[in-house]
């Protein structure tokens, strides 16, 4: 490996194991600045604010994979965060007093979004829209309507017992943890021991020969655009009960991040690769740049300026690796 | 009397696979010369060389007596060489004006001088007697108009020397009665013709002379009043077996697997009935474009039916889908490896089981080691070498043949669609594939059979359908067979032949 020279490098670069050496690289570069980064508060931290990210990361995988694209991200954090938060806030919510309030509302939420995926999947595949059109008008329809519901105005006053559990530990460890890792674990699961997932990824190498393969299309793609939308869905109500507030105009900039973490973690935006380990780190590295340079006490913007070379970065690393083991360009 | 073009000893191989040798070809000014021969005997090719699409690896080209190599199609239409190809290379959505001149349109400081371009356009529709508004969008043309066009194209662009490609395949008959017209007021005013076309009494009658390929091989040349066209047809065929088929074992069952009633797609199948039986083999015969590839894809439910009916089994499939079909035993394994069959990044044994994880699962729940091992002993019994997980775009042609093969064996069809199954691939593994489709037939396998090779339909069908224009125009079964017979209903002369 070390021996076949700057192809080799290139290679290592782009696995899942690339990222992390390139997070460790990252991380002792940076901690002589600061040092509070290697805090166990600050390591929690960090994979705190990773975790919702994952989520979306994770579904936006789903996209990616099929060689599409979910832009809707936004939009579904924003109208799932209202619609549960309308059902649960002690201001007036639809359910506030009842017992099974908190179960349906996340149930609720997590329907839409996936309901709002597979419809979209379904405008891809069936009247064979690009991913990029429907998906960017999802997000402004959905985001359109969250402020519409709201007035603009932020939901509180959301009930204490799911803030409690949301924002708490279990087993000394961050219930959110959990919930990524858990994520994550099933993700890897279907997309590597189902016939689903398998499909997934023959969708994305070649659709044409999928479909002569009497793979059915359009319920794969139905089924990755839902994925995506329920994985939205999920990061909302994770977002909703950290800022114990649902935002009708929920930050762009997200999808943005979850994208990056994807593309670090190697997956490829051509479609037909992907690994849940890569995308893991790649939700930790874009994190941990965003958090030791607000340490730094650097602006936002040149947050944004830092994250927008790394992502770049990782797509040349992608597209170098394409040309070395594919062998072709 | 000086040749306008002299092709001298024209060489051409494809992947070690030679596709010309040592042709000759001499043209004179003022003169059509008509090119005839198989699908595959070459014709494409070296039209392609004359265009400059392809270089030739070996012979010479004298244009007007000087040296003339294109390297590419510019090149060749700089030195008067036009091709006019069969999907014609128009911009629809441009005027006609502005695609008779697209590379020197006459420019102002201010824009384009439209008045002169008016008129210059004018001028050149008139040679080719083209009555329309030069500002007409082409896409408001009829095809034949767009062909004129084509040709006006050509003769505003200096063209000495003319190739038509199949030009009257989708012509109507003024239109192509039109066309002819053209081609000799082309003959008038000195400019030479290649004519390259099926259609061989178009050929007899406008070429002075023609010229026979049969596999790459100048077979025959000489004045067309040499030739008839029974004559023709004997020389673009007779070449010698070189493969020897298996034989059957089983005999064909009793069930009607594959049946299809009136079965029509606008513009690519008419109206096409058959019936294929278990462990039999029904060849389709037919020229490029007789609607074959189509016909199969419609069978398979890739493409929707206008009218029909698909059967499979006795169970009648209201609409066929590809993931229909395939869950009733239907494979297809399309001309087009490339994009209808490989995943060209994953893994050889990922390609095998493409169609077939479902039967390796339970629940939905990949038995991932059950799989592997089905895939490396179809690997093994169709001799797949090497490592199964390298990516399948590092095997060899009929390797990756074998691969798509070997997903559809694993599924064990009761109905195998094949179109061109060995284009493509070297001898050995040709043979290979045909001992393959004779062991699936013997497992009562009914076996759809779409070539272009007529030795090898003759070779392993069973019965050889015939389309022509879409339709099915006849029928040959085994104790029938007869090349010339089976061309010559391909090419619409049977009552010659």
């Amino acid at each position: 490996m070390i021996a076949g020279g700057p192809r080799s490098v290139v290679r290592f670069a782009a696995t899942e194991l690339g990222v992390v050496a390139l997070a460790i690289v990252y991380v002792l570069a940076i901690l002589p600045f600061c040092p509070e980064l290697a805090t166990r508060d600050q390591a929690f931290a960090a994979l705190v604010n990773a975790a919702p990210l994952l989520v979306l990361a994770l579904g936006q995988a789903f996209a990616l994979l099929i060689g599409g694209i979910d832009l809707s991200v936004s939009g579904v954090i924003s109208l799932a965060g209202v619609v549960g938060a309308m059902l649960l806030t002690s201001d007036g919510g639809v359910l506030a007093d009842s017992s099974l309030a908190i179960p349906v509302a996340l149930l609720a939420m997590l329907l839409m979004g996936g309901v709002v995926g597979v419809a979209q999947g379904a405008a891809v595949a069936y009247w064979e829209l690009p991913a990029f059109i429907v998906t960017m008008c999802g997000m402004m329809a959905m985001g359109g309507a969250a402020v519409w519901l709201t007035g603009g105005a932020r939901l509180g006053s959301l009930p204490l017992p799911l803030l409690e559990t949301v924002q708490g530990d279990w087993l000394r460890v961050p219930v959110i943890l959990w919930v990524a890792t858990a994520l994550a674990i099933v993700c890897y699961l279907l997309l590597q021991h189902t016939v689903l997932g398998k499909h997934l990824y023959a969708l994305g190498h070649n659709a044409r020969a999928a479909r002569v393969a009497g793979i059915s299309l359009g319920r794969v793609t139905c089924f990755a655009y839902g994925a995506s939308g329920t994985c939205s869905a999920l990061a909302a109500i994770l977002y909703t009960c950290r800022t114990e507030s649902a935002t009708p105009s929920f930050a762009r900039e997200i999808l943005l991040d979850a994208i990056g973490a994807a593309v670090i973690g190697g997956t490829s935006l051509s479609g037909g690769r992907v690994s849940v380990m890569g995308i893991v780190f790649g939700a930790l590295f874009i994190t941990l740049v965003g958090n030791s340079l607000t340490l730094l006490n650097l602006d936002y913007w040149h947050v944004l300026m830092a994250k927008g070379g790394v992502i770049l970065v990782a797509a040349l690393l992608d597209a170098a690796r394409r040309g070395v083991a594919g062998g072709r360009a | 009397m000086n040749p306008l073009l002299e092709c001298r000893k024209i060489r051409k191989a494809f992947a070690g696979v030679r596709v010309l040798k040592d042709v000759d070809l001499q043209l004179a000014s003022g003169q059509v010369l008509g090119l005839v021969g198989e699908n595959g005997a070459g014709k494409s090719t070296m039209m392609n060389i004359l265009g400059g699409v392809l270089p030739a690896d070996d012979g010479a080209m004298l244009l007007s007596g000087t040296p003339y190599a294109p390297r590419n199609p510019a090149q060749a239409a700089a030195a008067g060489v036009r091709i006019v190809h069969q999907e014609l290379n128009l911009f629809p959505n441009l005027s006609v004006a502005e695609n008779l001149f697209l590379d020197r349109i006459p420019r102002a400081p201010w824009g384009i001088r439209r008045t002169t371009l008016s008129n210059q356009s004018r001028e050149i529709l008139r040679q080719v007697n083209l009555d329309r508004d030069p500002w007409t969008p082409v896409a408001q043309l009829s095809t034949g108009e767009r062909q004129l066009v084509e040709i006006a194209k050509a003769l505003g662009a200096g063209a000495k020397l003319i190739v038509f490609d199949e030009p009257t395949t989708s012509l109507t008959q003024p239109e192509a009665a039109r066309l002819f017209a053209i081609i000799d007021n082309l003959r008038g005013r000195g400019l030479g013709v290649i004519y390259i076309s099926h259609q061989l009494d178009d050929v007899l009658r406008l070429a002075n002379d023609v010229l026979v390929l049969r596999d790459g091989v100048r077979q025959a040349c000489g004045p067309a009043q040499a030739f008839t066209i029974p004559l023709l047809i004997q020389q673009m065929i007779g070449r010698e077996l070189d493969h020897v088929f298996p034989e059957r074992r089983a005999a064909i069952g009793e069930e009607i697997v594959l049946q299809l009633r009136n079965v029509s797609r606008r513009g690519v199948v008419d109206d096409v009935s058959l019936e294929v039986r278990s462990g039999e083999i029904l060849g389709i015969a037919g020229m490029m474009g007789a609607g074959r590839s189509e016909l199969a894809r419609l069978a398979f439910g890739l493409d929707p039916l206008d009218a029909g009916t698909v059967q499979l089994g006795g169970d009648m499939l209201a609409v066929p889908t590809p993931a229909r079909t395939v869950k009733k035993g239907v494979a297809l394994i399309t001309e087009d490896r490339r994009d209808d069959g490989l995943l060209l990044n994953a893994s050889v044994d990922d390609n095998m089981l493409l169609a077939s994880w479902r039967d390796h699962a339970c629940a939905g729940w990949l038995r991932r080691r059950a799989a592997k091992r089905a895939a490396a002993a179809m690997a093994d019994s169709l001799k797949i070498g090497g490592a199964l997980d390298r990516p399948v775009v590092q095997l060899s042609g009929g390797n990756q043949q074998k691969a798509i093969f070997a997903r559809w064996l694993l599924r064990k069809p009761r109905c195998l669609i094949l179109d061109e199954p060995t284009r493509g691939v070297d001898v050995g593994a040709k043979d290979e594939i045909y001992r393959l489709i004779r062991r699936l037939t013997d497992a009562g396998t009914a076996i759809l059979l779409i070539s272009s090779e007529i030795e090898e339909l003759l070779g392993l069908a069973d019965r050889v359908a015939v389309m022509r224009a879409g339709r099915m125009v006849g029928e040959f079964a085994r104790a029938e067979f007869d090349r010339e017979r089976v061309l010559a209903c391909a090419l619409g002369q049977e009552a010659l032949a």
